[in-house]
């Protein structure tokens, strides 16, 4: 059935429908945050308390936790999600989407010469990579809370040059935190009392 | 003069479809009908008239064993609502 609309109601549907659109792309944005957030510290601290523990560099291998709980967590819960609400993908998405596909490439690689070179700073170059990712993010969705926390996580990414034994662990959990979870709830949060609002 | 609103797009689902998509890449027939709170008839009929307007492109795809409708604005989608929003300013006198 075809209901026509007088030209103030077409304006009005039209900024309806965009504003209730992007309020979805920005839950849809706190997810992979809270997630690979959450994920890199328990790594993280996993590793930490292995190595403090054992003395044994070998679980240095747990780092490869971050990308494949991480994929696999965010998989499931983007399928329970993608089957209740729909797909949609913004050009947006898909642009940021790329750049973290690149950054994550790029911390992958680090890992190799990471377990070669001693004195190669890993954690350094991976936490700055990441804080890198989510400025941009913040830069281009234009949201300060990301730029802020991604600048942040550069800041704390320099004390892991100082900070370079296994307590340089806890100074990266406390990077991830800053820089991915704390803006995820931030983000998350926005985005629930904007739909409460509208509700 | 005022501009002659597009008839095709000056109706209630049809627009909402259009603003939906002016703002994605793309999206699926769930996703839009959830935006939209159509009817699955209402929404395929609507989604043809677009189509055949030349407004959207709609590809039929497979997501494992179910069928998954995917839609994206053209080119020629993107003018029309641009046009159709600056008529209805002149309307409106914005």
């Amino acid at each position: 059935m075809e209901k026509n609309l007088n030209e103030k109601e077409s304006l009005e549907l039209i900024t309806r429908m965009i504003d209730n659109t992007r309020k979805g792309m920005e839950k849809n944005a706190a997810l992979p945050m809270l997630i690979f957030g959450y994920t890199s510290i328990v790594t993280t601290l996993a590793v930490w308390f292995a190595v403090i523990k054992t003395e044994n560099h070998i679980f240095h291998l747990l780092w490869i936790a971050i990308p494949v709980i991480g994929w696999l967590l965010y998989g499931l819960l983007g399928r329970a999600r993608t089957r209740r609400d729909g797909m949609s993908q913004s050009h947006m998405g898909s642009l940021i989407g790329r750049i973290w596909i690149f950054l994550a490439g790029v911390m992958m690689l680090c890992m190799v010469p990471a377990f070669v070179l001693r004195e190669f700073p890993a954690s350094f170059i991976m936490t700055l990579l990441a804080a890198i990712g989510v400025s941009c993010t913040g830069l281009l969705v234009r949201y300060a809370p990301l730029i802020i926390c991604g600048i942040l996580g550069v800041l704390t990414s320099f004390v892991l040059l100082w900070v370079t034994d296994i307590a340089s662990m806890v100074v990266l959990a406390a990077a991830f935190a800053i820089m991915m979870v704390l803006p995820g709830h931030i983000l998350h949060h926005a985005a629930n009392k904007k739909s409460e609002k509208n509700a | 003069m005022l501009n002659q609103l597009d008839p095709l797009l000056h109706s209630e689902l049809r627009l909402a479809v259009m603003s939906v998509l002016i703002a994605l890449e793309e999206a699926d027939f769930v996703y839009l009908q959830e935006k939209t709170g159509a009817s699955s008839g209402n929404l395929s009929i609507q989604l043809d008239k677009l189509q055949s307007a030349g407004y959207i492109d709609v590809e039929k795809t497979y997501k494992g064993k179910k069928p998954r409708t995917v839609c994206r604005i053209t080119q020629k989608g993107v003018e029309a609502f641009r046009a159709y929003v600056e008529a209805l300013k002149g309307y409106l006198d914005v």
